[in-house]
């Protein structure tokens, strides 16, 4: 039974009148929001890694900057405020990350020879006393995690985050020292591995440990895909300036060159101001920093749109996108399917003219 | 047919490029843009919220399981994206509704006024349960809390309605709340 009043209702608010559709601002917020949600699911990953070790979130009055590490015997406390991160690190960040230290980083060395960096964290982010590596070994889903403190830098007394009615907890991990550096890591890490590795840090200086380092880096920039065709674009591309691309960023582009804007690079992001709820340190609600790094200049994502166009495929493509700069007056442009028992399909485009030219 | 736009229409979107939720946007934007209008009562919000709920559509909605679940799905996300903006404009001076209505919806004009009287919580089950035409469970579901719970805030809604609007008093339907004790 419809009432007069919900009859009314409805008539009056069918009378309400409608502003036009704004689809080109909603869909340059979706696409924005989904970069950055991306990141923020990077950040919450690290806040899982973080918590491996025991941290909390600090905020309130900023008596430190950063992250503050105590230790206890095998235990850590961890309170942490603020970080930077950059995903897909290129031996270039990892340079950059070290030379700002506050102390002579040895990173961890005798690491099997698929492994690659996936993240580095520094907080706090201009002068890191604390700097934290995630690695990955690629065909598996084996995953590490290391934090280097300077031990300078190391918490004394009780823990404790001034403002914040929350304590550091003190929480297992395994630890040991390398020169001015506290090594930590999670504690069911394996200990055979740990004292091969303990054992070869200490003999390793910071130089000679960034170099075995920078060959598990990415010499592309990734910003955005899936590890195993990462791997496969770092291998295939031919200079070091290449850039890999996944169907969000892809399907990002045409809103770019509408816009005539650069596709930014999203690997480097800073995470500071991160809140409580719950006695917990909520990361999705942390304040974001991205970095105005450009990956893809503008004529490169016309010359992406022309090979895609040429290519007759779409950002739905199962595939992901590696662009290498210009070179004698033709960019380069490869799809790279999911299935690596695909053909990967590369096309030159010039410059000036965007003309398409198939590779093989 | 859905509430807010064809099955085919939403389908295609569900499984298509930006193209084809682009064209399921354009065609729930107006629902949306009043649903948001009748839910804060101020049409600057309005537009907010409903571009708001079109972002989080744009990006999330091939993840959506199936057709049948678009209606539900859209209702709370509009539903809790004017609550957002309404918090996040606390103590603005609104941008009535009213203010945009022809000359001669006087009716119309009311029913605004009314709502306008009403605490948000009882706003969101008078506009989904009237306006919107849903079921004391579709209610439930899109504002993410108990049937008992509808059942309440709509009867204090009616008893304030009754008392704003006297020429309705008789016609506050109750159907779909049968269950309540003190319904009208």
């Amino acid at each position: 039974m419809q009432s007069d009043f919900s009859a009314t209702a409805r008539t009056a608010r069918a009378a309400i009148p409608v502003p036009g559709f704004p689809v080109e601002r909603i869909r340059a917020r979706a696409h924005a929001a989904t970069t950055q949600a991306r990141t923020r699911l990077a950040a919450l990953v690290t806040a899982l890694v973080l918590a491996g070790v025991g941290v909390q979130a600090g905020l309130a009055e900023k008596l430190f900057h950063g992250v503050r590490v105590w230790l206890s015997g095998e235990k850590a406390a961890v309170a942490v405020d603020s970080f930077a991160m950059v995903s897909f690190p290129t031996p270039d960040d990892l340079r950059a990350v070290v030379a700002h230290a506050t102390f002579p980083v040895v990173l961890p060395v005798g690491l099997p020879p698929q492994t690659r960096v996936l993240r580095v964290f520094a907080a706090p982010a201009g002068r890191p006393t604390y700097v934290m590596l995630e690695y990955l070994k690629t065909g598996s889903a084996s995953q590490a995690s290391f934090s280097l403190v300077d031990t300078n830098a190391l918490g004394t007394g009780t823990p404790s985050i001034p403002g914040v009615a929350v304590t550091p907890e003190f929480r297992p991990v395994a630890r040991w020292t390398v020169g001015g550096e506290t090594v930590l890591v999670p504690p069911k890490y394996d200990e055979g591995r740990g004292g091969r590795m303990q054992a070869a840090m200490r003999e390793s200086t910071p130089a000679q440990s960034l170099a075995q380092n920078e060959a598990h880096a990415w010499r592309i920039t990734v910003i955005g895909g899936r590890i195993d065709v990462a791997v496969r674009a770092d291998r295939l591309a031919a200079g070091s300036r290449a850039v890999l691309l996944d169907s969000g960023h892809l399907r990002w582009i045409p809103q770019l060159l509408k816009q005539r804007r650069p596709m930014p690079d999203g690997r480097f992001v800073e995470v500071t101001h991160v809140p409580y709820a719950h006695g917990e340190p909520d990361y999705r609600h942390a304040t974001l920093h991205f970095r105005r790094t450009v990956a893809v200049p503008l004529g490169g994502l016309r010359a992406i749109e022309a090979a895609m166009r040429a290519a007759h495929t779409t950002a739905e493509c199962r595939c992901e996108v590696l662009f290498e700069p210009a070179s004698a007056g033709t960019y380069s442009v490869s799809t790279i399917p999911f299935s690596a028992s695909d053909a990967v399909r590369r096309y030159a485009v010039d410059v000036r003219s965007l003309a398409v030219t198939p590779q093989r | 047919m859905g509430r807010w736009a064809a099955p085919e229409v939403v389908e295609e979107a569900l499984r298509g490029d930006d193209a084809a939720v682009e064209r399921l946007l354009g065609a729930v934007w107006p629902g949306c843009f009043r649903l948001a209008a009748s839910l804060l009562g101020d049409v600057n919000l309005a537009q907010d919220a409903a571009q708001d709920a079109c972002v989080i559509v744009h990006r999330k909605v091939r993840g959506l399981r199936s057709v049948e679940a678009f209606d539900a799905w859209l209702y709370r996300i509009v539903v809790r994206e004017s609550s957002r903006v309404r918090r996040r404009n606390r103590g603005r001076e609104p941008d009535p509704y009213g203010e945009h209505f022809p000359a001669d919806a006087t009716i119309g004009l009311d029913v605004w006024r009314a709502l306008a009287e009403l605490p948000p919580e009882q706003r969101e089950v008078v506009v989904l349960f009237y306006f919107d035409d849903l079921s004391g469970e579709e209610v439930a579901a899109a504002l993410r809390v108990p049937h008992a719970t509808v059942r309440t805030r709509l009867n204090r809604a009616r008893t304030r309605l009754r008392a704003l609007l006297g020429d309705y008093r008789d016609d506050l339907r109750t159907d779909g709340l049968e269950a309540a004790p003190h319904a009208v």
